[in-house]
């Protein structure tokens, strides 16, 4: 029944605290007559209850210092009154002893010795804890609480009671936290590593190759989402592992003697390949800047379309000497995956035909649109070709005969489309050894490209590519330049290599260097047969024939 | 040789050169940005160092005065942890405890040899060994499932070597 204003019952601001207190006192001692101390479990587990038990009477003895007694002491000083009680309460010394112990127990419990001399310290600091505790209680209900209630009104003492209890009930929640949280981290407590800043474990990791890496992923679940921290995941080098060299530098080394690999090195770099790809690349793609797949015998189209797909922020992207094809690139350009690419190495990827790189430089021109499916646009390609002399500036320009060369082409092609083309350019067919869909699939493409882009570019930014080679894409044409020096031109571009590219004229290298602001003719290599070619004399890929990796249609890569 | 004084978290005060001091940027960078000269009678507080640590870090710093600036971190580089001077790897054999204390001070007080050779120490405990080996050297528990652990296993085992 709640006590009415009328009548006012006596206010114990010590009693609910003090039950409290007393029936910890009475689980201790019972703790203490049943534990076991010669096993070590239990006693640790001792330990603990008498921990958390001190530590609340701690808690409690502050909080009555703090609310009761200092504003006891004040308002008999107010008063000027003189208590010797007041003064000479509250010397906590023994209840610091025995946290101190206990802190000393979890440390030094080593032989059966020593423990016999703790739980005997223990068990006597205890009784002469409880031997003052108890009656100190009992002094402050009889003494202080009349004295309270003799200099504190009604509602003071109610204000002050409430807020004691306030304060036992914060202190009790937070300890109990306190416990269920240490216990939670009672496991990270015991291993140290796991309590090292996230920043520093990935400094430590980063000096592990991957199979170490991942090894570490396999200890616990802290570790194993730290280990697909993006960090470890910038460099990927398929091949390279393949061979068993994990070491984390960026880059292969390059050492030519070592290219063939044997079967066993073939199988693992299939499995490593497309288990990468499956399992650690959705995780870790969008960190991923280099990848380096030369030579890679596995590689697959659908593989570097998930590539594109979650690693959109490529920089450096190496595919030379594999068989990827033009489905390769269906998905570079999605959002804006590829247009950081500043290294782009194609280099016998001779399956490549002018649809891929339509992708490409959809990709590295980001304003430009990404190539659309197949649909029977082929009108606006041939309005495209139609209009050739008020092309806007901003393409490059195909020379007049390439032009009608291609038209004649296209219109070829377009029969497969549609019949009534074949009669407006008077059916003319020229047979191709290339698959037909697939031609005018890229020139399709192109055409849209074209029409939306070219009369407002709306690429603001330049292409960041610095090195590209296309060497030994031997079915590329003029329009592939045609695609790369669209938008705003390769402003980075400082080093190609189109070495074999002998379908390409003059007049569309000569326009597409212009493009390329910061190209040298040291770095520029193209084939010989190509008249008119910028840089005559110093730029050609005949005179590298020494290189191993040039391509020229005279170094007896003629199967083209 | 002018020197300044340091205080650790537990109040501990240590006079120290200058230019052994300065190896740590964090303490450089006060040094800098503070004005603090050294004829400043005031200890610089290192409030997440103790001394005993403190007193070993100072200890690295000193037999380490005159190395040339560590290089800056090149990520093509290989990073290798089997360049450990003899003298580092003595002053590092102590207990983990200990060690990831000396990882969090180089840290904290931004010495950058230090925090490379401990990283590296302690990437040698891990080298080559099974998870479970890895568990028990650093006292890790398991706390993945039965199934978890299999899906880990399998997610994985592309990694594998040989």
């Amino acid at each position: 029944m709640a006590p009415s204003v009328d009548m006012p019952v006596d206010i114990n601001v010590f009693s609910i605290p003090h039950n409290r207190m007393k029936e910890l006192v009475d689980e201790y001692n019972m703790m203490m007559r049943e534990t076991n101390f010669h096993n070590s479990g239990h006693l640790k587990k001792a330990l603990a209850l008498l921990q958390s038990t001190f530590t609340e009477f701690k808690a409690h003895e502050q909080i009555e210092n703090k609310f009761i007694i200092k504003r006891l002491k004040l308002k008999l000083r107010q008063l000027s009154i003189e208590n010797d009680a007041v003064c000479n309460c509250h010397k906590d010394s023994k209840l610091l002893y025995i946290l101190d112990l206990l802190r000393m127990g979890h440390r030094k419990l080593r032989s059966f010795s020593e423990r016999r001399t703790y739980v005997k310290e223990l068990r006597e600091a205890l009784n002469e804890f409880t031997d003052d505790f108890l009656p100190h209680m009992k002094e402050e209900e009889e003494v202080f609480q009349p004295l309270l209630q003799q200099y504190f009104s009604y509602d003071e003492l109610r204000a002050l009671k409430r807020r004691v209890l306030q304060e036992h009930f914060i202190s009790e929640r937070i300890h109990s936290q306190l416990d269920e949280e240490s216990e939670s981290n009672s496991e990270a407590a015991c291993s140290p590593i796991l309590q090292l800043p996230d920043e520093i474990l990935i400094s430590i990791f980063l000096y592990l190759d991957k199979p170490d890496l991942i090894k570490v992923g396999k200890t616990c679940k802290k570790l194993h989402s730290l280990t697909f921290d993006g960090t470890f995941w910038k460099h990927i080098n398929p091949i390279k592992w393949a061979k068993g060299d994990w070491s984390p530098g960026i880059l292969p080394g390059e050492d030519e003697d070592n290219m063939e690999m044997n079967e066993s090195e073939l199988e693992r770099e299939s499995k490593i390949l497309s288990g990468f790809v499956k399992y650690a690349l959705p995780k870790v793609g969008k960190h991923l800047i280099s990848l380096d797949l030369s030579r890679s015998k596995s590689i697959r189209n659908t593989m570097l379309s998930k590539f594109f797909y979650y690693a959109p922020n490529i920089q450096h992207l190496n595919l030379s000497y594999t068989e990827i094809s033009d489905a390769a690139f269906k998905r570079i350009g999605l959002k804006r995956s590829g247009q950081n690419l500043k290294y782009l190495n194609l280099t016998s990827c001779s399956k490549l035909t002018d649809t891929a790189i339509l992708r490409v430089s959809s990709a590295i021109h980001y304003g430009l649109p990404a190539p659309a499916p197949v649909t029977g646009k082929v009108c606006s390609f041939v309005r495209f070709f139609d209009m050739d002399d008020k092309l806007p500036k901003c393409l490059c320009h195909v020379s007049e005969n390439t032009a009608e060369r291609r038209i004649r082409r296209l219109s070829g092609d377009e029969m497969s489309f549609s019949n009534s083309r074949r009669r407006q350019f008077g059916g003319e067919t020229e047979s191709h050894d290339v698959d037909k869909e697939k031609r005018t699939f890229s020139l399709e493409n192109l055409a849209h490209d074209v029409n939306s882009t070219c009369p407002c570019p709306h690429s603001d930014r330049a292409s960041v590519l610095e090195y590209i080679s296309l060497s030994g894409c031997f079915q590329l044409t003029d329009l592939s330049l045609r695609c790369l020096g669209a938008g705003n031109g390769l402003q980075s571009l400082e080093n190609i290599d189109f070495s074999g590219l002998f379908r390409l004229s003059g007049s569309a290298l000569q326009e597409f260097i212009k493009k390329c602001p910061k190209l040298t003719p040291e770095k520029f290599s193209f084939c010989d047969n190509i008249c008119c070619g910028s840089f005559g004399n110093m730029a050609n890929g005949c005179a590298n024939l020494d290189y191993g990796d040039k391509f020229c249609c005279r170094s007896g890569f003629s199967q083209f | 040789m002018p020197s300044i004084k340091l205080s650790s978290s537990d109040g501990e005060v240590f006079s120290v050169e200058v230019e052994i001091a300065k190896q740590s940027n964090t303490i450089k960078t006060m040094l800098e940005d503070l004005g603090m000269d050294e004829e400043d009678d005031e200890a610089v507080p290192l409030p997440n160092v103790n001394a005993a640590i403190l007193k070993r870090v100072i200890q690295w710093c000193t037999y380490h005065k005159d190395d040339p600036p560590p290089p800056e971190d090149d990520e093509n580089k290989e990073k290798r942890t089997d360049d450990i001077s003899s003298w580092d790897a003595d002053f590092l054999k102590v207990d983990q405890g200990t060690l990831f204390e000396l990882i969090l001070a180089a840290n904290y007080l931004d010495i950058k040899g230090l925090l490379d050779v401990t990283c590296k120490t302690v990437a040698n405990m891990i080298k080559g060994k099974s998870p479970e080996e890895i568990r028990k050297t650093f006292n890790i528990k398991n706390d993945f499932t039965q199934a978890e652990e299999d899906q880990v296993r399998r997610e994985n085992e592309w990694c594998e070597e040989k």
